[in-house]
């Protein structure tokens, strides 16, 4: 199969460019490991008040619609690259599509299957109350294992077990790396609690308990009262080897905090900080109006320990200068964005490592560091949803100016 | 509050604790009291904090950081490096500052007393006969001073590294 771009990566950045891409007149091809598109804000959910929060997890919806009507861009879920090769100016790769699935017209939801499912991991939901999915990398049969488990319990002969991997050969002209990042783990800081103190979430464990209101085996939700919300949790921490902010998270906090007010008005938030971070535009009026809704306590907490009523203890140094040891309903650990390991073939023309440890440039451009490779999203480095779909916008218009060098013959 | 008066400050104060072996860190500080919240000294007397001591370092404060009787209150229970995000390592930072003011003769009294028991006899306390009698009746060997490497590590009665 022949195309002008190769897509690695079908989250908000990569979808955004096959759009920005077929709009240019440009064809394009995209390669999407995971069963479904959208990657991290496909868990997202609407956080919406009584008015917009401008959160932007919409624009993956808006994106997905006008692709679905898109003539020159080719999806790929459940695929992987499995050799890449440049040879005269044109990019070769051989994908791997895997291509056993639920149909998700058919399935009742009965969660039968992940029952008797030997693999954990193998039948997925992306959030809470998304469709199942069934995961190549980790499903046996796709893996060529003997296993059919699933498919014979399921009473709806909804899932259809593939015998085996397809293969696509691709000839690109250019190609565009979107692999995204991979968020902190939390458990890499013992000290604040997480995996260890019951009570103790992270803002994307929040997201979806939000979306479901269930909070259930934490406590009744009506009874939540008191929230934290722990800034730079793998940001601005060179210990971890994350010296550099997130960009996203304040407003993350700002955003959820306000949710949880808005469906349970009884909860109050408290925000520990160290610095807040208006790269947001309307930030500042954002913050200003939120310091008189949540309180923002200027400190970063020294440890996160189970309190004798069970609940989740802070310590922190306190503004009336003592130390404070205060207890919360609910602990929630406000994660960064780290650099996603790019698991991409070892044939893949070097691509560079940034300052923090992401892909491509320092700054906003696109360059991968070689001619035809280009880089954007949150692989290139911490960004916000409009942030990425405004990368590759100006992803879609270098490469249109590369492939028509190209095209005229110029030497590159 | 205390006043600081800006013509007293020394702005290479800053560079010279950065220099020190163990200094090196100080600058990176992001004043996020995470330091301060863990520390066991601070409760106890307030104007221990360690991201205060590390504003005073940057602002230029040399006399008020020197010269106090609380920068010798570090327990050195390196609780505060464990918790930094920066690796500021403010512990080491600290023994950079004592090392400073022990050579600007900023040394509390009690430490001097303590200092020249080290140079007599090799330890802070003495050992004499009643010791040595009392350790052979356990069976356990007399100890001797020998307080010839403390001489050469502090030289003479001035201070100084
Ligand atoms: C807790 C949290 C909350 C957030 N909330 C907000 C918010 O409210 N507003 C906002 O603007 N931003 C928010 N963000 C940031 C937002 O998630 C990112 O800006 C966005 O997801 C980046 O999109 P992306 O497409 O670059 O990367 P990703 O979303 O990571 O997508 C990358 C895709 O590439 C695929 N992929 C990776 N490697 C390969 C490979 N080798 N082959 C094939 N496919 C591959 C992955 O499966 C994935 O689908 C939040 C981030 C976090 C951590
Ligand atoms: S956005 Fe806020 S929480 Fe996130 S790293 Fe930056 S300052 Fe820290
Ligand atoms: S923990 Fe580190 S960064 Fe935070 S105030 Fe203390 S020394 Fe500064």
């Amino acid at each position: 199969m022949k195309k002008d771009v190769l897509i690695v990566g079908g989250g908000i950045t990569g979808l955004s460019l096959s759009w920005e891409l077929s709009c240019l007149g440009i064809n394009s091809i995209l390669v999407e490991k995971a069963p479904f598109l959208g990657g991290h804000v496909s868990q997202f959910a609407c956080k919406a008040t009584e008015t917009c929060q401008k959160c932007g997890a919409c624009l993956l919806e808006d994106c997905l619609s006008k692709l679905a009507g898109a003539e020159c861009s080719d999806i790929l879920v459940n695929s992987t690259i499995d050799s890449f090769r440049e040879a005269s100016r044109k990019f070769n790769a051989l994908i791997l599509q895997r291509q056993s699935q639920v149909i998700n017209e058919k399935c009742d939801d009965c969660g039968l299957c992940s029952k008797v499912c030997p693999v954990e991991g193998a039948l997925l939901r992306p959030s809470l109350d998304s469709r199942l999915y069934i995961s190549n990398n980790k499903c046996l049969k796709s893996l060529g294992i003997q296993c059919e488990a699933c498919a014979q319990i399921c009473p709806q002969g909804a899932i259809e077990l593939a015998e085996k991997t397809k293969e696509i050969k691709i000839e690109a002209s250019a190609v565009a790396v979107c692999t995204g990042f991979t968020p902190f783990d939390a458990s890499r800081k013992p000290r604040l609690g997480y995996q260890r103190v019951p009570g103790v979430l992270t803002t994307l464990e929040l997201d979806s308990l939000l979306r479901t209101g269930n909070f259930e085996p934490l406590l009744p939700a009506d009874e939540l009262k008191s929230v934290a919300f722990i800034q730079c949790v793998g940001s601005r921490d060179a210990k971890s080897g994350a010296n550099y902010c997130s960009r996203i998270c304040c407003g993350v906090s700002i955003r959820l905090a306000r949710l949880l007010k808005n469906k349970y008005p009884q909860a109050e938030s408290t925000i520990f900080y160290m610095d807040t971070q208006t790269f947001e535009r309307e930030f500042d009026k954002t913050f200003g109006q939120a310091q008189n809704e949540m309180t923002f306590v200027r400190a970063m907490p020294a440890e996160i320990r189970s309190g004798e009523d069970g609940r989740p203890e802070v310590t922190y140094h306190g503004n009336d200068d003592t130390k404070q040891k205060v207890a919360f309903d609910l602990v929630i650990l406000s994660i960064g964005i780290g650099p996603r390991d790019p698991d991409l073939p070892r044939s893949f023309p070097t691509l560079w490592n940034n300052r923090d440890g992401f892909i491509g440039s320092d700054d906003i451009d696109v360059s991968g560091g070689h001619p035809g490779i280009f880089v954007a999203g949150a692989n290139q480095g911490p960004k916000s949803i409009t942030d990425c779909v405004s990368q590759s916008i100006l992803a879609a218009s270098q490469i249109k100016k590369y492939l028509d060098r190209v095209k005229m013959g110029e030497q590159l | 509050m205390t006043k600081i008066n800006l013509n007293r400050l020394d702005p290479q104060f800053k560079n010279r604790v950065a220099e020190q072996p163990g200094g090196e860190g100080l600058k990176a500080c992001f004043a996020c009291k995470a330091c301060t919240a863990a520390c066991p000294i601070q409760p106890l007397d307030k104007r221990y904090d360690p991201r205060k001591i590390i504003r005073m370092v940057l602002l230029g404060m040399k006399d008020q950081v020197l010269g106090s009787d609380f920068i010798w209150l570090c327990s050195s229970c390196y609780s505060c490096q464990e918790v930094c995000p920066q690796n500021v390592r403010f512990t080491e930072v600290m023994y950079a500052i004592k090392n400073l003011a022990a050579q600007e003769a900023c040394i509390p009294p009690g430490l001097m007393a303590q200092r020249s028991l080290l140079r007599k006899h090799g330890r802070l306390y003495e050992v004499g006969e009643f010791e040595n009698e009392k350790r052979l009746k356990f069976g356990l060997p007399p100890i001797i001073e020998h307080p010839e490497d403390f001489e050469k590590l502090l030289p003479d009665q001035s201070v100084g590294v």
